[in-house]
């Protein structure tokens, strides 16, 4: 397993999709946590006392859907230009160097929600320096939000790998990544109405955002979502062990 | 030595591969020939447990995901272009030497020996054909294994890459590994491999070693050019021994240089030239298979009987 890893490590480090999709992200978070609720801060938003915690949050919702490429391009490049064969000829479990794919994007996404958690505020804070405001106090629970920011970006990538060890295309996988929360789950919500909650990009948005559903926890929200990676995880590894190769 | 029982592989309707079994020795190279859509790249893959169907393949006598590190027991190359565009010839390297637990020092021996030093730090996707190629090679002896598995290794390769590839592949079984290779270069595969294993519609033809197969399979006729050859057609019809004209001469049937010599001497014609013609591996490798043909093609004969018949 220890190798398997290595070597995930090593093709999640040397692609170029990686580093591309990365300093989008930052650049994206500094453009809209730094430059406009920094610099361009609106004088309300200044006396917010959960700014910082809500840029955060704010951050991690959108930049974690992208981050989440990372994930589905672990394994969608092994589909995409055949290199499967390497991984499972080097491997004498079939399943190895699928958990070792899930790890290393576990621990990329857990690792960049964590980062992005942190970065987003300082942008806001350098943000306002350079614009000459000055923000009221703030609450900023810091295990609240290292936990949800984490959380949340490791579970969109989650999604994404799933979603293409089932679909086994990086193309399709990409489209019904972007599918399903845009225009699934909205179709979903009409019919279920109120157990909205219920869905797996709906839940996510319950972990991070207080309140999001009434009588809901975000704990309630992280064990649906957590519910739906285990059970997304165990018929990806079903799959990926009696399907063929590619 | 490979053992290969009972391999099955049905899509759908269509069996691809149909009760397979044959054996691969080491110390010798093996070619897999097969007219295309004759099973030799499933073959492969369920060979490797790349596709899941029947049969069992045993590398001296255990299943490859019994051995700890499989890539040391077994090298592969099914496809050229098997890698990522924009990583580095070395770094794909090295991501295939973490997964198979082999030293990062052995990445740049490979290099250099399938030639690809200078442009190990380039992106492979600007690589022709040939470059992935040796880059797949590279790949596959990357753990110094013991078997060889290559399908179609000499696609796109230069005549000084192939008569590279040839003797490399040479050196490689004669060092006690075991070497099979699929290719469609049947000429290249006359002088490359020790043992040929035929295949088509997904079954076997023939597995037997390259002298055996030419000279069973195809017929040793002997060629002569004569000084007034209408006397010895007659001779030789009214001997009832079957002849056609060919390149301004006989191609005998059923005879040998020295009876056809003599038969020459005997009606008194004087010979230009006598020699025998073996079949070409090509030759018995189309009689062979010529069945078993899933793709074939229309020649101009064939096209303009099907125009006058419209």
């Amino acid at each position: 397993m220890k190798n398997a890893i290595k070597a995930e490590l090593r093709k999640l480090l040397t692609v170029r999709t990686t580093y591309i999709i990365v300093i989008g992200c930052l650049l994206i978070t500094a453009l809209f946590a730094g430059y406009i609720e920094g610099v361009r801060a609106s004088v309300p938003s200044l006396s917010n006392p959960d700014l910082l915690a809500g840029e955060s949050k704010s951050a991690v919702l959108f930049v974690g859907l992208i981050l989440a490429f990372v994930g589905l391009m672990q394994l969608g490049h092994e589909y995409r230009y055949n290199t499967v064969m390497y991984s499972l000829t080097s491997s004498n479990k079939r399943l190895k160097p699928f958990f070792a794919k899930a790890f290393v994007v576990a621990l990329f996404s857990a690792g960049m929600g964590l980062f992005v958690a942190f970065f987003s505020p300082l942008c806001t804070i350098l943000g306002l320096k350079i614009g000459g405001h000055v923000m009221g106090p703030q609450h900023f629970d810091y295990m609240s939000v290292i936990l949800r920011c984490t959380y949340c970006v490791f579970a969109y990538s989650m999604y994404a790998f799933i979603l293409v060890a089932i679909i086994r295309s990086q193309i399709g996988a990409i489209v019904a990544f972007l599918l399903l929360p845009l225009m699934g789950e909205n179709i979903l919500a009409a019919l279920i109405k109120d157990k909205v909650h219920y869905l797996p990009f709906s839940s996510l948005q319950g972990v991070v955002i207080q309140g999001a559903f009434k009588g809901v926890s975000p704990a309630q929200n992280a064990l649906v979502s957590g519910l739906y990676i285990i059970v997304g995880l165990a018929v990806g590894a079903f799959l990926f062990q009696r399907r063929d190769a590619n | 030595m490979i053992s290969v029982k009972n391999l099955s592989k049905k899509y759908q309707k269509k069996l691809a591969v149909d009760d397979l079994s044959f054996s691969v020795s080491t110390g010798k190279v093996t070619g897999f020939l097969g007219p295309n859509g004759a099973g030799k790249s499933t073959t492969m893959r369920l060979m490797l447990g790349l596709d899941n169907d029947g049969g069992s393949t045993m590398f001296d006598g255990k299943p490859l995901q019994e051995y700890p590190e499989p890539s040391k027991m077994v090298g592969i190359l099914l496809e050229a272009k098997a890698f990522h565009p924009t990583r580095t010839a070395r770094r794909h390297l090295r991501v295939l030497a973490a997964a198979g637990g082999i030293s990062d020092a052995r990445v740049d021996e490979v290099l250099d020996i399938v030639g690809l030093k200078e442009v190990a730090n380039q992106k492979p996707g600007k690589f022709s054909l040939g470059m992935s190629q040796r880059l797949g090679i590279a790949a596959a002896i990357l753990g110094e294994p013991k078997y060889l598995l290559l399908d179609e290794p000499a696609n796109g390769l230069d005549p000084e890459g192939i008569a590279w590839l040839r003797q490399f592949l040479k050196d490689y079984a004669d060092r006690g590994n075991a070497v099979f290779v699929s290719s469609h270069l049947l000429s290249e595969m006359a002088l490359m491999a020790d043992n040929i294993i035929v295949i088509g519609k997904g079954k076997l033809i023939a597995s037997t070693t390259v002298d055996n197969l030419i000279s069973n399979g195809g017929n040793a006729n002997v060629f002569i050019r004569v000084e007034g050859s209408s006397k010895l057609e007659r001779r030789l019809k009214s001997d009832k021994i079957a002849f056609e004209k060919v390149n301004g001469g006989l191609m005998v049937s059923g005879t040998t240089t020295d009876e056809l010599g003599k038969l020459a001497y005997d009606t008194n014609v004087p010979v230009l030239e006598l020699l025998t013609h073996t079949a070409s591996l090509e030759e018995v490798f189309l009689e062979m298979t010529s069945g078993a043909q899933e793709y074939k093609t229309v020649g101009p004969e064939s096209e303009a009987k099907t125009e006058e018949e419209a």
